[in-house]
This record gives structure tokens, C-alpha cells and sequence, in this order.
């Protein structure tokens, strides 16, 4: 084989590979909207669900989604936040730091399910919440940390090192430094990190399902140790009554506007990459 | 720890009377187990421009890094001896090192200007030392830039974005953001190293003027530069200060068979 054919059969493999990842992408994406897009209406976005689902609408569902993954954001965000400052500007020892490295990504490769036998035997057995909403967030939040942090290192560590010396060089104490010049130019990784993580959590059922949400009966909560109905473990329950046409074809309604959060918060993850790279262009 | 004698004071000019700013007594760095400074032993002499010399890895950066701390956070860094300031040791436990930092103003290589606009960019550093009033503002950051050289080409401009500026140009506003501080000593890391002649030229009238009002330390490798505006010459090699004196001592009678090749552009192994 001579060196142009290797070269040749590289490229055509990245672009197989390439289409093989859109095209899945596409077909899930058409699959989802040609069977829900049918069920998308006022009524549907803004009504109680009924019969378990298969009548009414999904607007509790929503409502509770939004509810955990702004709580989950609330409570990871700073904690994550703060991770990656101490990562990055505190940590000196090299065997911290490769430790705490391990726990990061430990925690993000830990799955979800985990999280939820976790939430489940620590707050609601140990703890006696009882199924909560905000237990629910905590755990969501507890996922989405490594996620946040892991972006917030990588665009504060790739800030270049004559920042932080010409601020020192000015008189900043190592406080300002990271509140003046640091956290300015890498907070755009920050908040790509948390959109990413919203995304993720708004998606998660496993988590959840034990100690958060119920299946149905459940309007707006009351305090915090209520429990509210979510979009992922709706769909799974709409989902386990496939024979029921109704209830199928809500799940697929319910499915793309899940689907439409997620993208929603991980397209704007995505344009806040690209703004804040432009306006902190160096 | 050696006591800084008369050999490592710059002798004074027959014309004028040397006041030591700045005293480097028995300094020595280490990173890791590399030991970079070798019991240095140094004067900077006060409204003078103050010119370190010497081969790549000789440590003159080490040294002017030394200067103000900047190699603090440095990881595995350890030092030891004497650095004073005005007769006060920089390394003393009591010492404000933020403090230390204003009084010690310090120019890297590469310019750095902050995401922000020109006149945001003068009040950097004064911003955080004290609260000004919006007129106080307008004049430090007009004072700033003219003593920066710069007032004449930004001043029409001065809200547009500190990264559209030229090379050259942001190197002149790192020194006047510098400048805003109100530092005693200003500290020039091979400030021109990136710049083109026009440019580097435009800083070297800047420095000649600033030695009035300021005590200036640099370093450079280009030999022609230092013979232009120094006033006294440090010449380092290996970590160590093998020579430094009168600017014209050095060039036309150094003491020591290196500096000498090395000043006059010949080959030289230290």
C-alpha cells in the first residue's frame, strides 16, 4: 500500500466516522419528532396529566424538571465552582492534585443509578426525608459537579500564566487575581460546564425515580420535602404501558420536549463557548 | 550570609553620587534540585537604567523575578539570601508582599493586556489600591499614557478594546499600567524582545525618560541596546554575576575575559 492510498483510506474513515455519529444523531432526532410533534399542543404543554398518563398533559412534569435541575444548578455550581479554583490556583502538590483528579473523574464515571441507590438508602432510609424533590436536586446536583468542574478547570488552567503574573505584578493578592482576572475571562467554561450538566441532569431518570418523583397524583410541591412528577420518569412510566396507544403516543410527545430541554441547554452551552472565547480573545 | 562589601556596590561616577535602590546580597534559587542563582551579589542604582546582560539560562529573569517575588508560587521554588529594598529585606516574614508589588512595578516579555478597553487597562492595577473619582481617572490614565509615549496614537480611542492595538503598542501600555501603580523601581523582562525596531526604539526613548522619575532594571540579550541605554551593566553567566559596573567600564575595560568577549559580540562559553 503505498503512502497516498493510507492517506486516502484515513480520511475516508474519519468521514465514515463522522457520518456514522450524525447520522444516528439525525435519525434519532427525526424519529423523535415525527412520532411526538403530533402530540404538541397547548393543551398538552400546559394540562395535568390524566389516567396515568395517557390523557391530559405533561405541564407538572415540565414544572418539576425545571424545579430539580435549578436546584441541582444552585447547589453544584458553587461547590464546582470552587473545585476548580482550588484545582487550579491552591492545589501545588502534585499528589493532591492527581488525587483529587482521581475523585473527579471517579465521580463522573460513577453511574446514575448509583446516585439514586445512594439518594435512596443515605436521605431517604437514613435521613427519613421521605421522597423529596429537593433530595432530588442535592443527588442531581451531586452528579453534575464533576461535569461543571471539569469545565471550569480546563478554561481557567488554560488561561496563560502572564495573566496571573501581571496582576500579581500589580499589587493583587492571589483573592483578586482569581475574582479579577481569572474568573472574568473563565467564567464562560463555567457556565458551558453547568449547561452541560443541566443537560445531563434534566435527562436522568436513575436518579431520581426512588426519591424525588411519583409517577403520578403530584402537582406543584409544597415545601421542600415534596415530592414532584419529572419528564424522564414520566416517560418511563408511559413507556411500561406500550399496549395503551394514547399513553405511547404521549411518551413520544413528552420524549421531544425532554428532548427539547436538553438540546435547549446544550446548544446554549455551546454559544457560550463561542461568546465568551470571542470577547476574551487573547 | 556575606555582607554586601564595597566590590559589589557600582562604583560612582566621578560625576554623580550612586544610591543603591535595590541590594542583592548572597541570593541564591533553586527549582527543584536545579540550582539557578549562585550567591548573587548585586546593587541597582537609583534613577538610573540598570541593564542585566548574559547568555540564555544565565538567570538574569530568575534574578529580576527575585526582584519583586513574581517567582513566589512558583512550584518547587526555594530561595535564599537577602534581597533589600531602601535598606528592608523583600523577604521578610512581616512584609505585605502586595505592598512589596506596588512599589516594584514589573514588565514581562510577552505584553499582556487584559480583555478590556485602553483607559480600563491604565486603571487596572490602581483600581484595586484605591477608590478614584471619575476626573481622578481621566488624568491617571492621560499622565499614564503620555509618560507611556502613547497618549498621542490612543487618545481618540481611548474605550476601543486594549487587544487592537499593535504589538509595540501594548508593550507601552503594560509600562504606562505599570506606571498608574506609581512604582519606585520598574522591572523590564526583555520588554522588546517581540517587537520590531520602530517599536523597540519607541521604549528605549521611553526608558531614557522614565530613569527621571523611576529606578529601571532590565534585562536583555541584545548587546547594541544595553551599549545604547544603559547606565550600568550587569553581566551574568551560569547563574552567577561575573562582572558589573559603569556601562563603559564593562564595554571598553571589562575586568573578566567572558564579559568582555560577550560584550563585544564574540563567541563566548561560560
Amino acid at each position: 500500500m503505498n503512502r497516498r492510498f493510507i492517506n486516502k483510506l484515513f480520511y475516508g474513515s474519519s468521514w465514515t466516522a463522522v457520518a456514522v455519529c450524525c447520522l444516528v444523531l439525525i435519525f434519532l432526532l427525526l424519529t423523535i419528532t415525527w412520532n411526538g410533534i403530533k402530540s404538541i399542543n397547548i393543551e398538552f404543554l400546559f394540562t395535568a396529566s390524566k389516567n396515568f398518563g395517557a390523557g391530559g398533559g405533561i405541564f407538572y412534569q415540565i414544572l418539576g424538571t425545571i424545579l430539580l435541575i435549578i436546584f441541582a444548578a444552585i447547589i453544584s455550581f458553587p461547590i464546582a465552582l470552587g473545585m476548580a479554583i482550588f484545582r487550579s490556583e491552591y492545589l501545588k502538590n502534585p499528589l493532591l492534585k492527581k488525587l483529587v483528579e482521581a475523585f473527579i473523574y471517579g465521580l463522573n464515571g460513577i453511574p446514575s443509578i448509583i446516585f439514586g441507590i445512594f439518594g435512596l438508602i443515605f436521605f431517604v432510609n437514613v435521613l427519613n426525608t421521605g421522597i423529596s424533590w429537593f433530595v432530588g436536586s442535592i443527588v442531581l446536583g451531586i452528579m453534575i459537579i464533576p461535569t461543571i468542574t471539569l469545565s471550569t478547570y480546563q478554561s481557567i488552567n488554560s488561561i496563560p500564566k502572564i495573566y496571573r503574573e501581571t496582576a500579581q505584578a500589580l499589587g493583587f493578592n492571589r483573592w483578586q487575581v482569581i475574582t479579577r482576572v481569572l474568573l472574568p475571562q473563565g467564567i464562560g467554561g463555567a457556565i458551558t460546564g453547568l449547561l452541560l450538566g443541566i443537560a445531563r441532569a434534566a435527562g436522568e431518570t436513575a436518579p431520581i425515580m426512588f426519591i424525588a418523583t411519583a409517577f403520578s397524583g403530584v402537582d406543584v410541591p409544597h415545601s421542600l420535602f415534596d415530592p414532584v412528577t419529572a419528564l424522564p420518569t414520566h416517560i418511563l412510566a408511559l413507556a411500561q404501558q406500550a399496549t395503551n396507544k394514547q399513553a405511547l403516543q404521549n411518551g413520544w410527545g413528552a420524549s421531544l420536549v425532554l428532548l427539547c430541554i436538553v438540546m435547549i441547554f446544550s446548544i446554549s452551552g455551546l454559544f457560550t463557548r463561542i461568546i465568551f472565547k470571542t470577547t476574551t480573545e487573547r | 550570609m556575606k555582607k554586601l562589601t564595597d566590590s559589589h556596590i557600582i562604583d560612582p561616577a566621578p560625576c554623580c553620587k550612586t544610591v543603591p535602590v535595590i541590594e542583592v546580597i548572597d541570593y541564591n534559587v533553586w527549582f527543584r534540585d536545579y540550582h539557578i542563582l549562585n550567591d548573587i551579589c548585586v546593587s541597582f542604582i537609583k534613577n538610573k537604567i540598570n541593564c542585566i546582560v548574559g547568555p540564555s539560562g544565565s538567570g538574569k529573569s530568575t534574578l529580576i523575578r527575585g526582584i519583586n517575588r513574581i517567582n513566589d508560587d512558583a512550584e518547587e521554588f526555594t530561595s535564599k539570601g537577602l534581597i533589600q529594598l531602601n535598606g528592608q529585606n523583600i523577604y521578610a516574614k512581616e512584609l505585605d508582599i502586595t505592598k512589596l508589588r506596588t512599589q516594584i512595578g514589573m514588565v514581562f516579555q510577552k505584553p499582556c493586556v487584559f480583555p478590556k478597553s485602553i483607559a480600563q487597562n491604565v486603571l487596572f492595577g490602581i483600581e484595586h489600591l484605591r477608590k478614584l473619582s471619575k476626573h481622578e481617572k481621566l488624568q491617571i490614565v492621560e499622565d499614564n499614557l503620555k509618560a507611556a509615549s502613547l497618549w498621542q496614537e490612543v487618545s481618540y480611542r481611548l474605550n476601543d478594546k486594549a487587544n487592537s492595538l499593535s504589538i509595540g503598542q501594548q508593550q507601552r501600555l503594560c509600562i504606562a499600567r505599570t506606571l498608574a501603580v506609581n512604582p519606585e523601581v520598574l522591572l523590564l523582562d526583555e520588554p522588546t524582545a517581540s517587537l520590531d525596531p520602530v517599536s523597540t526604539r519607541a521604549i528605549d526613548m521611553l526608558r531614557l525618560n522614565l530613569k527621571k522619575e523611576y529606578t529601571i532594571v532590565f534585562v536583555t540579550h541584545d548587546i547594541l541596546q544595553a551599549k545604547r541605554i544603559s547606565d550600568y551593566l550587569v553581566f551574568m553567566c551560569n547563574g552567577q554575576v561575573l562582572e558589573h559596573g559603569h556601562k563603559e567600564k564593562l564595554f571598553n575595560n571589562a575586568d573578566n575575559e567572558q564579559t568582555s568577549k560577550y560584550l563585544s559580540d564574540e563567541y563566548c562559553i561560560c
